[in-house]
């Protein structure tokens, strides 16, 4: 009793006392988190606090897998740990050794029960599964008026697809009955035909808040929906039933937003692109036609079809031609024979005439000697009037009368100066 | 719409993603280049027709409908983003 403690002694002799309790040693304390500070070193610092107290806490680096990463200010958690005594300042803290969101066992276990139930009736069942529409006419979302969520969605819809028509039915996420109320507007979607898809989720939350999308209404009335249902409740790890009934998951409701819809620009840029390929290969098969068509197109026969004409002139020609050469043959053929027939006759007509000559010769030699010219021949004279008609009559003339006075050797006109009619 | 549908040859009941399925396939076609010229002269054409068709489909959703519905099932619109708590 005489000794006197420092007071780093005295801690640590209180500190031993603690540990060494069966009961203290290491306890299990219910409460809710608050003034939650993570430092760089990895070790958090906060007061754990019910309705009647509160005790600080410490959670250091090596504990800190032991507790759920969702730690944060105002949830509800059961800790494991040991109360000490901090040395240097005698500040009285629990060292946490692990953490756990109260109620999540039980959750957890009623989750794993009811997956299996809902498993094994098919509600899950991929075969079960509607196909999003490529391009809704309308989304309804159903997820609660106040929060990110919702502004999310509208701004990546606005993003990707502008004038996209979106109908929200406000909804409670989180809290006892908030199931009942979302499958409530998942009916009254299916009822009215509100749309032709539903984003049902919520933000990221404890798996207190996620509940309402583990119940079995949301869960069925999701599966029961003919609209067909993207699901985002949470952050990427968090699986809920409403997932697994749901036609599509999407990880984060931004995440929903773009599942929901293509992005437009990239739509009108694919249009784009068809149509200028298209164009491009209409062009291609224009220009390969003309490659076959160009030497065709140059062939004399379309290029100058006057050719045609030239060459039909020309065989004409050439016909006229032999023709007029067959022409001239036979021609030439039937003169030759016309000609030896003329000949024939002529040589006939020649020696009939010669005979007619000779015949003629011997008369008219004879003929010769009855001629008044042949008297003429030997001294004699004819008169004859102007109109050649001998005169035999002296009696014929008249004084005055022009005649002709033939010689055998020429003529003389004259004129009868005086008749002296009766014998000389 | 009607009579711009009637006039491009578009069956009414095909959606928007079947209509840029078959002008994908056409465009294939003339592609493959096989088609004798007055067949892609005809692909062509219902080719552009169908591009018309969704670029068409794609613009006319243009009216912005942010709305929403109350507990009685009234619908309305939100104006702004203000609108929605946050």
């Amino acid at each position: 009793m005489n000794k006197v403690y420092s007071v780093l002694e005295l801690n640590r002799a209180v500190n031993e006392l603690l540990a060494q309790d069966p009961v203290l040693g290491r306890i299990r304390v219910r409460g809710e988190i608050s003034g939650l500070k993570k430092y760089p070193s990895g070790h958090s610092y906060f007061t754990l606090k019910d309705e009647d107290a509160a005790v600080s806490c410490v959670l250091f680096r090596q504990a800190s897998r032991n507790a759920p990463e969702t730690m944060r200010d105002g949830i509800k958690v059961v800790l494991m740990g040991r109360p000490n005594l901090y040395d240097k300042t005698g500040r009285f803290q629990l060292i946490v050794d692990a953490a756990e969101e109260e109620g999540l066992g039980d959750l957890y276990q009623r989750f794993l029960k009811l997956k299996e139930t809902l498993e094994k009736e098919g509600l899950f069942d991929p075969s079960n599964k509607k196909k999003i529409p490529y391009i809704p006419k309308r989304i309804v979302a159903i997820t609660s008026e106040a929060g990110a969520v919702i502004r999310d969605i509208i701004h990546v819809l606005q993003r990707r697809f502008p004038g996209i028509s979106l109908l929200l039915i406000p909804v409670p996420v989180q809290g006892a009955g908030a199931e009942r109320e979302i499958a409530a507007a998942i009916e009254l979607a299916n009822f009215l035909k509100l749309g032709d898809v539903l984003i049902v989720g919520r933000g990221g939350g404890s798996l207190l808040d996620l509940q309402p999308f583990n119940e079995e209404l949301t869960a069925r009335a999701i599966a029961a929906s003919d609209i067909p249902v993207i699901s985002a409740v949470g952050h990427e790890t968090d699986f809920t039933l409403s997932d697994f009934a749901a036609d599509l998951r999407a990880p984060t409701p931004s995440a929903a937003a773009e599942l929901a819809v293509p992005v437009k620009a990239e739509l009108l840029f694919r249009i784009e692109q068809l149509t200028s390929s298209m164009e491009q290969q209409m062009y291609k098969a224009i220009e390969h036609a003309g490659h076959r068509l160009r030497p065709l197109a140059e062939r004399p026969v379309l290029s100058r079809p006057e050719a045609i004409v030239e060459r039909q002139m020309a065989r004409r020609e050439l016909l006229n031609h032999r023709l007029s050469s067959i022409w001239e043959k036979l021609w030439a053929h039937e003169e030759n024979k016309l000609q030896s027939a003329v000949q024939r006759a002529e040589q006939t007509m020649r020696i009939k005439l010669e005979r007619q000559t000779a015949r003629r010769d011997k008369s008219h030699e004879t003929l010769l000697a009855l001629s008044p010219l042949s008297v003429l021949n030997r001294g004699y004279s004819l008169v004859r009037d102007k109109e050649g008609v001998p005169v035999i009559s002296a009696k014929k003339l008249k004084q005055g009368q022009a005649v002709d006075i033939v010689w055998h050797d020429g003529k003389a006109d004259a004129t009868i100066t005086k008749t002296y009619p009766g014998k000389e | 719409m009607e009579e711009k549908q009637q006039q491009w040859d578009i069956p009414t009941e095909m959606t928007y993603e079947q209509s840029i399925a078959r002008l994908e396939e056409i465009v294939t076609l003339l592609e493959r280049g096989e088609t004798p010229l007055d067949q892609s002269m005809e692909l062509f054409r219902e080719g552009i027709a169908l591009s018309s068709w969704c670029s068409e489909y794609l613009m006319s959703m243009k009216e912005e409908m942010v709305k929403l519905i109350d507990a009685e099932g009234a619908v309305a619109p939100i104006e702004s983003m203000e609108d929605i708590h946050g």
